[in-house]
Protein backbone atom coordinates (compact mmCIF):
# COMPACT_ATOMS: atom_id res chain seq x y z
CA UNK A 1 0.00 0.00 0.00
CA UNK A 2 1.28 3.47 -0.73
CA UNK A 3 1.79 6.12 1.52
CA UNK A 4 -1.14 7.99 1.90
CA UNK A 5 -0.55 10.25 4.99
CA UNK A 6 0.71 13.71 2.69
CA UNK A 7 -2.37 13.05 0.84
CA UNK A 8 -4.75 12.68 3.58
CA UNK A 9 -2.98 15.25 5.62
CA UNK A 10 -3.70 17.91 3.45
CA UNK A 11 -6.94 16.92 3.03
CA UNK A 12 -7.98 16.87 6.71
CA UNK A 13 -6.17 20.54 6.92
CA UNK A 14 -8.27 21.86 4.28
CA UNK A 15 -11.69 20.43 5.85
CA UNK A 16 -10.64 21.58 9.07
CA UNK A 17 -9.84 24.68 7.93
CA UNK A 18 -13.04 25.22 6.24
CA UNK A 19 -14.23 25.85 10.11
CA UNK A 20 -13.45 29.30 9.62
CA UNK A 21 -16.40 31.11 8.36
CA UNK A 22 -18.24 28.15 8.76
CA UNK A 23 -17.99 26.99 5.41
CA UNK A 24 -19.72 23.88 5.56
CA UNK A 25 -20.44 24.04 1.33
CA UNK A 26 -16.59 23.28 1.55
CA UNK A 27 -16.89 20.40 4.20
CA UNK A 28 -19.05 18.92 2.58
CA UNK A 29 -17.49 18.83 -1.06
CA UNK A 30 -14.77 16.82 0.66
CA UNK A 31 -17.11 13.99 1.66
CA UNK A 32 -18.32 11.27 -0.11
CA UNK A 33 -20.77 12.19 -2.01
CA UNK A 34 -22.35 8.57 -3.22
CA UNK A 35 -21.85 6.92 0.30
CA UNK A 36 -25.70 6.17 1.33
CA UNK A 37 -24.74 6.35 4.79
CA UNK A 38 -22.51 9.10 5.99
CA UNK A 39 -22.07 9.32 9.59
CA UNK A 40 -20.70 12.68 11.54
CA UNK A 41 -20.56 11.91 15.36
CA UNK A 42 -19.98 15.67 16.65
CA UNK A 43 -18.65 16.15 20.51
CA UNK A 44 -22.16 18.39 20.73
CA UNK A 45 -24.27 15.78 19.71
CA UNK A 46 -26.20 13.22 21.42
CA UNK A 47 -26.67 10.85 19.10
CA UNK A 48 -24.81 9.93 15.53
CA UNK A 49 -25.80 12.02 12.52
CA UNK A 50 -26.52 9.57 10.33
CA UNK A 51 -27.47 10.42 6.34
CA UNK A 52 -26.72 13.39 4.16
CA UNK A 53 -30.68 14.85 4.98
CA UNK A 54 -29.44 14.84 8.68
CA UNK A 55 -26.00 16.26 8.57
CA UNK A 56 -27.15 18.85 6.29
CA UNK A 57 -29.49 19.75 8.75
CA UNK A 58 -27.05 19.33 11.69
CA UNK A 59 -24.70 22.06 9.75
CA UNK A 60 -27.42 24.68 9.14
CA UNK A 61 -28.60 24.59 12.99
CA UNK A 62 -24.27 24.97 13.64
CA UNK A 63 -24.70 28.09 11.58
CA UNK A 64 -27.44 29.55 14.48
CA UNK A 65 -25.71 28.30 17.10
CA UNK A 66 -22.40 29.61 16.51
CA UNK A 67 -21.31 33.40 16.09
CA UNK A 68 -17.59 32.25 15.24
CA UNK A 69 -15.91 28.84 14.88
CA UNK A 70 -12.42 28.57 14.13
CA UNK A 71 -10.01 25.02 13.72
CA UNK A 72 -6.61 23.53 13.49
CA UNK A 73 -5.66 20.34 13.23
CA UNK A 74 -1.82 18.67 14.43
CA UNK A 75 -0.58 15.16 14.46
CA UNK A 76 -1.90 13.46 11.73
CA UNK A 77 -1.76 9.85 10.65
CA UNK A 78 -3.15 7.84 8.01
CA UNK A 79 -2.92 4.49 6.16
CA UNK A 80 -4.16 2.73 4.03
CA UNK A 81 -6.43 -0.26 5.31
CA UNK A 82 -7.94 -1.30 1.41
CA UNK A 83 -7.24 -0.51 -2.21
CA UNK A 84 -9.70 2.35 -1.22
CA UNK A 85 -9.90 2.84 1.82
CA UNK A 86 -8.25 5.02 4.99
CA UNK A 87 -8.22 5.35 8.60
CA UNK A 88 -6.95 9.02 9.71
CA UNK A 89 -6.46 10.21 13.45
CA UNK A 90 -5.69 13.69 14.33
CA UNK A 91 -6.01 16.06 17.21
CA UNK A 92 -8.44 19.67 16.81
CA UNK A 93 -8.82 22.24 18.59
CA UNK A 94 -11.78 24.28 17.87
CA UNK A 95 -12.31 27.98 19.09
CA UNK A 96 -16.09 28.90 19.29
CA UNK A 97 -18.12 31.97 20.12
CA UNK A 98 -21.41 31.10 20.93
CA UNK A 99 -24.63 33.04 19.16
CA UNK A 100 -26.18 35.42 21.44
CA UNK A 101 -27.70 38.70 22.37
CA UNK A 102 -25.27 41.75 20.87
CA UNK A 103 -25.17 43.26 24.37
CA UNK A 104 -24.06 40.76 26.17
CA UNK A 105 -19.83 40.39 25.89
CA UNK A 106 -19.06 36.59 25.71
CA UNK A 107 -15.51 34.99 25.61
CA UNK A 108 -14.61 32.31 23.21
CA UNK A 109 -14.35 28.65 24.12
CA UNK A 110 -12.21 25.87 22.77
CA UNK A 111 -11.62 22.66 23.59
CA UNK A 112 -9.45 19.62 22.09
CA UNK A 113 -11.13 16.45 20.13
CA UNK A 114 -8.93 13.10 19.14
CA UNK A 115 -10.92 12.85 15.45
CA UNK A 116 -11.19 8.96 13.75
CA UNK A 117 -11.90 9.38 10.45
CA UNK A 118 -12.60 6.92 7.52
CA UNK A 119 -12.22 7.78 3.98
CA UNK A 120 -13.20 6.52 0.42
CA UNK A 121 -10.56 6.62 -2.48
CA UNK A 122 -13.11 8.68 -5.13
CA UNK A 123 -11.95 9.64 -8.88
CA UNK A 124 -11.63 13.19 -7.49
CA UNK A 125 -9.36 11.90 -4.20
CA UNK A 126 -9.73 10.51 -0.94
CA UNK A 127 -13.03 11.71 0.48
CA UNK A 128 -14.44 11.36 4.15
CA UNK A 129 -17.76 8.75 4.87
CA UNK A 130 -17.33 8.22 8.88
CA UNK A 131 -15.96 10.85 11.30
CA UNK A 132 -15.91 11.33 15.30
CA UNK A 133 -14.74 13.47 17.30
CA UNK A 134 -13.99 12.44 20.90
CA UNK A 135 -13.15 15.00 23.72
CA UNK A 136 -11.36 13.71 26.93
CA UNK A 137 -14.53 12.70 29.08
CA UNK A 138 -15.26 14.78 32.19
CA UNK A 139 -13.51 12.95 34.87
CA UNK A 140 -10.15 13.28 32.27
CA UNK A 141 -10.52 17.29 31.75
CA UNK A 142 -11.24 17.85 35.47
CA UNK A 143 -7.53 15.84 35.87
CA UNK A 144 -6.24 18.68 33.19
CA UNK A 145 -8.09 20.96 34.60
CA UNK A 146 -6.40 20.67 37.88
CA UNK A 147 -3.35 20.11 36.40
CA UNK A 148 -3.00 23.41 34.93
CA UNK A 149 -3.80 24.95 38.04
CA UNK A 150 -1.21 23.68 39.43
CA UNK A 151 1.38 24.40 36.91
CA UNK A 152 0.11 28.57 37.29
CA UNK A 153 -0.03 28.08 40.77
CA UNK A 154 3.86 26.72 40.74
CA UNK A 155 3.37 26.00 44.58
CA UNK B 1 -26.86 -4.70 3.86
CA UNK B 2 -27.30 -8.63 3.96
CA UNK B 3 -27.49 -9.92 7.38
CA UNK B 4 -25.43 -12.57 6.47
CA UNK B 5 -22.41 -9.37 5.82
CA UNK B 6 -22.55 -8.14 8.92
CA UNK B 7 -23.33 -10.56 11.24
CA UNK B 8 -20.01 -11.93 11.76
CA UNK B 9 -19.31 -8.19 12.89
CA UNK B 10 -22.44 -8.03 15.22
CA UNK B 11 -20.10 -11.27 16.63
CA UNK B 12 -17.38 -9.81 17.53
CA UNK B 13 -18.75 -6.81 19.16
CA UNK B 14 -21.05 -9.32 21.70
CA UNK B 15 -17.73 -11.41 22.21
CA UNK B 16 -15.65 -8.30 23.13
CA UNK B 17 -18.67 -6.66 24.95
CA UNK B 18 -18.39 -10.02 27.10
CA UNK B 19 -14.76 -10.14 27.41
CA UNK B 20 -15.07 -6.79 29.13
CA UNK B 21 -18.02 -7.96 31.44
CA UNK B 22 -16.05 -11.00 32.82
CA UNK B 23 -12.93 -8.77 32.54
CA UNK B 24 -11.37 -11.72 30.13
CA UNK B 25 -8.31 -10.10 29.07
CA UNK B 26 -6.85 -12.98 27.23
CA UNK B 27 -10.55 -13.35 25.24
CA UNK B 28 -9.70 -9.50 24.56
CA UNK B 29 -6.24 -9.97 23.16
CA UNK B 30 -7.63 -13.09 21.29
CA UNK B 31 -10.04 -10.76 19.52
CA UNK B 32 -7.51 -7.78 18.92
CA UNK B 33 -5.07 -7.73 15.80
CA UNK B 34 -1.62 -7.98 17.69
CA UNK B 35 0.31 -8.44 14.45
CA UNK B 36 -0.41 -4.74 13.24
CA UNK B 37 2.28 -2.41 14.83
CA UNK B 38 -0.32 0.40 14.10
CA UNK B 39 -3.44 -0.79 15.90
CA UNK B 40 -5.18 1.94 17.37
CA UNK B 41 -6.84 2.10 21.11
CA UNK B 42 -8.76 5.13 22.42
CA UNK B 43 -10.13 5.13 25.47
CA UNK B 44 -13.12 7.98 26.69
CA UNK B 45 -10.67 9.24 29.68
CA UNK B 46 -6.72 8.66 28.25
CA UNK B 47 -5.06 11.86 27.10
CA UNK B 48 -2.51 9.79 24.59
CA UNK B 49 -3.86 6.57 22.61
CA UNK B 50 -2.51 2.77 22.88
CA UNK B 51 -0.50 1.93 19.97
CA UNK B 52 0.60 -1.17 18.34
CA UNK B 53 2.13 -3.77 21.49
CA UNK B 54 0.78 -1.25 23.62
CA UNK B 55 -2.69 -2.10 23.41
CA UNK B 56 -1.97 -5.79 24.91
CA UNK B 57 -0.75 -4.64 27.94
CA UNK B 58 -3.59 -1.90 28.62
CA UNK B 59 -6.34 -4.20 27.86
CA UNK B 60 -4.59 -6.56 30.41
CA UNK B 61 -4.08 -4.00 32.99
CA UNK B 62 -7.53 -2.56 32.75
CA UNK B 63 -9.04 -6.01 33.66
CA UNK B 64 -6.76 -6.42 36.25
CA UNK B 65 -7.33 -3.18 37.72
CA UNK B 66 -10.70 -2.80 37.66
CA UNK B 67 -13.18 -5.52 40.52
CA UNK B 68 -16.58 -5.32 38.22
CA UNK B 69 -16.83 -3.63 34.81
CA UNK B 70 -20.18 -2.95 32.70
CA UNK B 71 -19.67 -3.23 29.03
CA UNK B 72 -23.13 -2.64 27.18
CA UNK B 73 -23.42 -1.84 23.40
CA UNK B 74 -26.32 -0.54 21.86
CA UNK B 75 -27.68 1.08 18.49
CA UNK B 76 -25.23 -0.95 16.24
CA UNK B 77 -24.49 0.77 13.14
CA UNK B 78 -22.18 -1.75 11.04
CA UNK B 79 -21.26 -1.88 7.55
CA UNK B 80 -18.88 -4.05 5.49
CA UNK B 81 -16.76 -1.65 4.02
CA UNK B 82 -14.97 -4.47 1.75
CA UNK B 83 -14.99 -8.19 2.09
CA UNK B 84 -12.00 -8.32 4.90
CA UNK B 85 -12.69 -4.55 5.94
CA UNK B 86 -15.70 -4.23 9.00
CA UNK B 87 -17.46 -0.54 10.46
CA UNK B 88 -18.92 -0.81 13.84
CA UNK B 89 -20.23 2.19 15.50
CA UNK B 90 -22.31 2.01 18.57
CA UNK B 91 -23.42 3.71 21.79
CA UNK B 92 -21.98 2.59 24.57
CA UNK B 93 -22.85 2.67 28.23
CA UNK B 94 -20.52 1.32 30.52
CA UNK B 95 -19.41 1.46 34.37
CA UNK B 96 -16.71 0.25 36.42
CA UNK B 97 -15.24 -0.26 39.84
CA UNK B 98 -11.78 0.12 40.15
CA UNK B 99 -9.73 -2.16 42.62
CA UNK B 100 -7.31 -0.08 43.73
CA UNK B 101 -8.50 1.93 46.83
CA UNK B 102 -9.15 5.80 46.15
CA UNK B 103 -10.48 8.33 48.37
CA UNK B 104 -13.86 8.09 47.09
CA UNK B 105 -14.99 4.53 48.66
CA UNK B 106 -14.18 2.83 45.52
CA UNK B 107 -17.78 3.78 44.20
CA UNK B 108 -18.80 2.29 41.00
CA UNK B 109 -18.61 5.17 37.97
CA UNK B 110 -20.23 5.31 34.53
CA UNK B 111 -21.17 6.54 31.83
CA UNK B 112 -22.13 7.19 27.82
CA UNK B 113 -19.74 6.97 25.13
CA UNK B 114 -19.82 6.63 21.29
CA UNK B 115 -17.71 3.99 19.91
CA UNK B 116 -15.99 3.58 16.13
CA UNK B 117 -14.44 -0.23 16.06
CA UNK B 118 -12.57 -1.28 12.64
CA UNK B 119 -12.35 -4.89 12.31
CA UNK B 120 -10.30 -7.19 9.25
CA UNK B 121 -11.04 -10.31 8.53
CA UNK B 122 -7.59 -12.51 7.99
CA UNK B 123 -7.41 -16.18 7.42
CA UNK B 124 -11.14 -16.65 8.30
CA UNK B 125 -10.78 -14.69 11.69
CA UNK B 126 -12.28 -10.86 12.35
CA UNK B 127 -9.90 -9.24 14.46
CA UNK B 128 -10.03 -5.48 15.91
CA UNK B 129 -7.34 -3.17 14.61
CA UNK B 130 -8.82 0.16 15.79
CA UNK B 131 -11.24 1.18 18.72
CA UNK B 132 -11.75 4.95 19.86
CA UNK B 133 -14.48 6.42 22.53
CA UNK B 134 -15.73 9.56 22.43
CA UNK B 135 -17.83 10.94 25.38
CA UNK B 136 -20.26 13.77 24.77
CA UNK B 137 -18.36 16.82 25.22
CA UNK B 138 -17.72 17.56 28.59
CA UNK B 139 -18.92 21.45 29.16
CA UNK B 140 -22.28 19.36 27.97
CA UNK B 141 -22.18 16.23 30.64
CA UNK B 142 -21.42 18.95 33.41
CA UNK B 143 -24.83 20.74 31.76
CA UNK B 144 -26.96 17.71 32.27
CA UNK B 145 -25.66 16.79 35.82
CA UNK B 146 -27.00 20.27 36.54
CA UNK B 147 -30.19 19.76 35.07
CA UNK B 148 -30.83 16.62 36.54
CA UNK B 149 -30.04 18.37 40.23
CA UNK B 150 -32.51 20.89 38.85
CA UNK B 151 -34.87 18.30 38.01
CA UNK B 152 -34.63 16.80 41.79
CA UNK B 153 -36.24 19.38 43.47
CA UNK B 154 -34.88 21.70 45.88
CA UNK B 155 -36.39 19.34 49.18
CA UNK B 156 -33.81 16.55 48.35
CA UNK B 157 -30.17 17.58 48.86
CA UNK B 158 -28.37 13.96 50.46
CA UNK B 159 -28.58 13.41 53.84
CA UNK B 160 -25.78 12.33 55.80
CA UNK B 161 -24.58 10.69 58.20
CA UNK B 162 -21.60 12.58 60.72
CA UNK B 163 -20.21 9.83 62.35
CA UNK B 164 -16.96 10.78 64.67
CA UNK B 165 -14.37 8.30 63.98
CA UNK B 166 -13.40 6.55 67.24
CA UNK B 167 -9.96 5.58 66.57
CA UNK B 168 -7.04 7.81 65.30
Amino acid sequence: MTDVMPEIAALVAQYVGYSEGMNFEGKRSLWDQDDPQPLLMPEEAHEPIIGWAAINAYWSKSRVIMESLKSRSANHLARQIAPDLAIATYDMRWVATLAGPANVVRKPIAADVRVTALLRRKPEGWRFFHLMEGPIDLLGMARLAAEQTARESAL
Amino acid sequence: MKADETGPLEHIVTAWAAAWQHRMSAQLVALWDTADVKSWFLSAGSVEPYIGHAVVGHLQRRCLGSNAIGYRPGQLHLRRLAPDIGLAFFNLDWSERLAAQNLDGNKTLGGRVRVTMMMRLQASVWRVFHYAEAPLAPLLELQAFYEAIAADGLENIPSRTFVPATQP
